[in-house]
């Protein structure tokens, strides 16, 4: 928490908007995840979009919940493969990983419903790449740099260093304001 | 006469380049509530198309357009079916706007995040 917590606001401090790539080890990667979410909701009051790839929602909000993270203020995109799409409390289940025009529109029409300050988190690039062809993913990170650029937003991304390929995270690396590296390399 | 047949000839164009659009756009993009709704919104054009094809080809034919002529019950199907398309490709839309739609969301949102800006002050009080 500490390592994180300090590079972040080392960075982000005094950012309106930002994207950032963080890049994690597996161990620490649900710890990372939480204190992101964390640092943006409780200390920094900001409501956001929490993109889930790797674990459901109802984990993903019982995690946070218990981590004390006010999740009323997230809207959750569940993109884990499940076989019943629609939407519940806060959360949209788009049913796969692989729907990502989908998961594009759930994403613009979310943050465009939050005011203010807001932040979307995409829980993880790596997932991404286990459904989709290296140059959709490609494809789809360019989409998303530009647009989290054109929503004005705090925009991170994770990811497992050692699963996403060099070619990818080389051209995210471009795109963003700072790279957040904590073990995985 | 003609300029019934040049206007046909260029509505059944449209319609054609239109499908030609639709088709390219699909091809873009993945699997999920989107692409379902463009392929309903292609099967509605399609039957309009289909409706203009038909009426063309009376056109220069020179097929007497009369109710009770044969050749003008087809048209009548497909405009038939492309309005039941576009019932479904209507609830297809309700549908994704319930799905997609997050103002509710928001507007809680933001509801609660003045509530907790009020609640510190409250405190001090």
């Amino acid at each position: 928490m500490l390592e994180l917590k300090e590079s972040f606001k080392k960075e982000v401090k005094t950012l309106k908007d930002y994207i950032i790539l963080v890049t994690v080890g597996a161990k620490n990667y649900q710890k990372t995840a939480v204190d992101i979410v964390k640092f943006l909701v409780n200390e920094q009051n900001t409501p956001g979009v929490y993109v889930t790839l790797n674990k459901p929602y109802e984990i993903m909000q019982r995690t946070l919940a218990s981590n004390s993270i006010d999740t009323r203020l997230i809207i959750f995109i569940d993109a884990t493969s499940r076989a019943d799409v629609g939407k519940v409390e806060n959360c949209l289940y788009i049913g796969s990983p692989e729907k990502l025009s989908d998961m594009s529109v759930a994403m613009d029409q979310a943050i465009k419903s939050l005011q203010g300050d807001k932040f979307l988190i995409l829980d993880s690039l790596n997932t991404l790449s286990i459904f989709n062809k290296p140059a959709t993913v490609a494809r789809f990170i360019h989409f998303l740099a530009g647009k989290m650029r054109e929503w004005k937003i705090k925009g991170i991304i994770i990811t497992l260093g050692r699963e996403t390929e060099q070619a990818l995270m080389d051209e995210l690396t471009q795109f963003s304001d700072f790279r957040i590296d904590l073990g995985g390399e | 006469m003609v300029h019934l047949v040049v206007v046909s000839v260029t509505t059944v164009i449209f319609g054609i380049a239109s499908l030609m659009l639709i088709s390219r756009a699909r091809n873009r993009l993945s699997e999920g509530s989107i692409r379902k709704y463009m392929d309903n919104f292609a099967i509605c054009l399609a039957f309009i198309v289909i409706f203009s094809v038909w009426q063309t080809a009376r056109s220069i034919v020179g097929v007497d357009i009369g109710i009770e002529g044969l050749g003008t019950y087809p048209e009548y199907i497909f405009i038939v079916f492309a309005y039941v398309a576009f019932i479904v490709a209507s609830f297809r839309v309700l549908k994704i706007s319930e799905e997609f739609g997050f103002k509710e969301d928001g507007k809680k949102i933001k509801g609660i995040l003045k509530q907790r800006a009020k609640a510190p002050k409250k405190a001090k009080k």
